[in-house]
């Protein structure tokens, strides 16, 4: 059985270029069973708008070499973890003086090995990775661009009761350099804020979009009920060189409170009606 | 006059007493086994901001480099972990990794299950990806079990998944569904690629073929013990030649960055 723990999950780096630094992992054996385990390291890109990644037609940095620290063991060869085992493993991260400036993408994997000797029927593994975000740079902050799109209040006509309103946004990022989305989101009217909130602090990776969400890895959204009258939603970036606050409106109706007196109106209109029918009935 | 300096005297020899000098490193670090002490002092480091501005510095280290034991993480010169977050698990239950079908018996469908459990108890999520090297082949022989089309009008593909009931459509497939610690079908990350009837079934994608790994469960917000079934399906025609079948599929966990 594979059960593993691998720590940490995700490390973020900035570094000049010719460095070489060490990045420690500790691999974990929560199973009660011995496990053949293949350290190995894949570069990956972005997928889709969620955080997802992707390892196919990924091709490695010539300018950026890994290798395993530890004295007994080297990447992509089998070492033996055993049943409640901690091991540390030392990724080093070489860097060449020439790498062009720019963030670098790599997942470090620990794969269950097959078993050789098992091989006449199907086999399952399992593999393990932690995200490694590398920004080669000359400055210690490097400067990153960024910007809100697709935008959207759903829906944008709004009753003042009933259902939320839900806000929708990307951040593109069109640098090098990944950032997060810290920030807020803004609803005014009038020019009072009605409502703020923080955005969920996620990477947005170079040059490439991440949906937005808020604190806590929620939706952004506002509950009723609402003043009728004319919104302003506001998401503001504080972390890019670049990224403009992003302004949308909705408006909110009094839908449900005119519906009601309608409903009230035709209430009396027939029941005056059936009483005026009662009445000269009774005469 | 020496009144006084016998007082001067004893009020300094008091304040030794009371306020001893501590003995002072400029950066300490231990754990378990090791110890640091570094003979440097920070004059200022960390995270500063203003309307225009942002900076993460460290200002007055000799030391440029990156420590890490046992949970401490040395930030010194021009390197910076800005962030990270830890302890990430995996487990496929699978005794001796086999997927165990026995002998298959034609036009009847036989599956094998496995259970998979992932934490990512911080972050944004995770997500599991799975593929094969190849489809199921008879050694020596180069004879495959292809994967499964599913039923006639309910075509899946390895990203597509479709409905596979039919006794007569042969082939090699799988489904994942949520369920939770007693068992109990949630379809917790796993309905947005397969419903929860256990019907629907997709092919692996295939290293052979040049298909790339697909998301097989993912969520986008921390998750514990979050578990899920595999079922692996496989029905042969009559005509299928006899012999031992083989594959190697790898399930991959990794955490949404």
């Amino acid at each position: 059985m594979f059960n593993l723990t691998l720590s940490p999950a995700q490390t973020e780096l900035v570094i000049k270029p010719g460095i070489t630094l060490t990045q420690v992992y500790f691999v974990t054996n929560n199973s009660e069973e011995v496990i053949i385990l293949t350290p190995s390291v894949l570069p990956f890109t972005p997928l889709g708008l969620d955080g997802s990644v992707t390892y196919d037609e990924t091709v490695q940095n010539p300018n950026i070499e890994f290798s395993l620290g530890n004295p007994d063991l080297k990447l992509n060869q089998n070492f033996r973890l055993n049943p409640g085992q901690k091991t540390e493993l030392t990724l080093q991260i070489k860097t060449y003086p020439q790498i062009p400036p720019g963030d670098n993408y790599y997942t470090f994997f620990i794969s269950e090995a097959a078993d050789t000797t098992f091989n006449t029927i199907p086999q399952s593994t399992a593999r393990l990775g932690s995200h490694l975000l590398l920004s080669l740079s000359d400055t210690e902050n490097p400067a990153s661009q960024g910007k809100i799109q697709a935008f959207t209040a759903s829906p944008r006509f709004k009753d003042i009761f009933l259902t939320p309103i839900t806000f929708h946004a990307q951040a593109k990022n069109n640098s090098d350099f990944f950032f997060k989305t810290t920030g807020t989101l803004t609803i005014t009217k009038n020019k009072l804020i009605i409502a703020e909130t923080k955005l969920d602090s996620q990477n947005v990776l170079a040059n490439y979009s991440r949906n937005l969400t808020c604190q806590n890895q929620q939706p952004c959204t506002i509950s009723p009920p609402f003043w009728p009258g004319q919104y302003t939603a506001t998401i503001t970036l504080v972390n890019t060189s670049s990224a403009s606050p992003a302004s949308i409106t909705f408006f909110v109706f009094p839908f449900s409170f005119f519906l009601g007196i309608i409903i009230l109106f035709l209430l009396y209109l027939t029941s005056k009606r059936l009483f005026n029918k009662l009445h000269h009935a009774s005469k | 006059m020496k009144l006084k300096f016998l007082l001067t005297f004893n009020f300094i020899t008091l304040l030794t007493f009371y306020f001893p000098p501590a003995f002072v490193y400029a950066q300490h670090f231990s754990s378990d086994t090791y110890i640091i002490d570094w003979g440097n002092f920070n004059v200022t480091s960390g995270r500063k901001a203003s309307t225009n501005y942002q900076l993460t510095d460290t200002v007055g280290q000799n030391a440029p480099g990156l420590f890490s034991k046992n949970g401490y993480v040395v930030k010194s010169g021009f390197q910076y972990i800005h962030d990270t977050f830890f302890n990430f698990s995996f487990s496929l239950e699978n005794q001796k990794l086999a997927i165990d079908f026995g002998s298959l018996t034609p036009d009847i469908g036989t599956t094998d299950s496995n259970i998979i459990s992932v934490s990512s108890p911080s972050g944004h999520g995770y997500e599991i990806l799975a593929h094969q090297n190849h489809p199921l082949m008879a050694i020596g022989h180069g004879l495959t079990i292809p994967d499964t089309p599913c039923n006639v009008g309910s075509t899946c593909t390895e990203s597509v998944s479709g409905t596979w009931t039919t006794s007569t459509v042969y082939g090699f497939g799988f489904n994942t569904i949520g369920i939770n610690t007693s068992n109990t079908v949630t379809g917790v990350g796993t309905s947005n690629y397969f419903d929860n009837s256990g019907n629907q079934f997709r092919q692996f994608a295939d290293y052979s073929r040049s298909e790339n790994p697909q998301i097989i469960m993912s969520e986008n917000s921390p998750a514990k013990n979050r578990r899920a079934r595999i079922t692996y399906k496989v029905n042969i025609s009559g005509v299928q030649p006899a012999g031992s079948y083989q594959n190697a599929i790898t399930f991959t966990a990794v955490p949404k960055y």
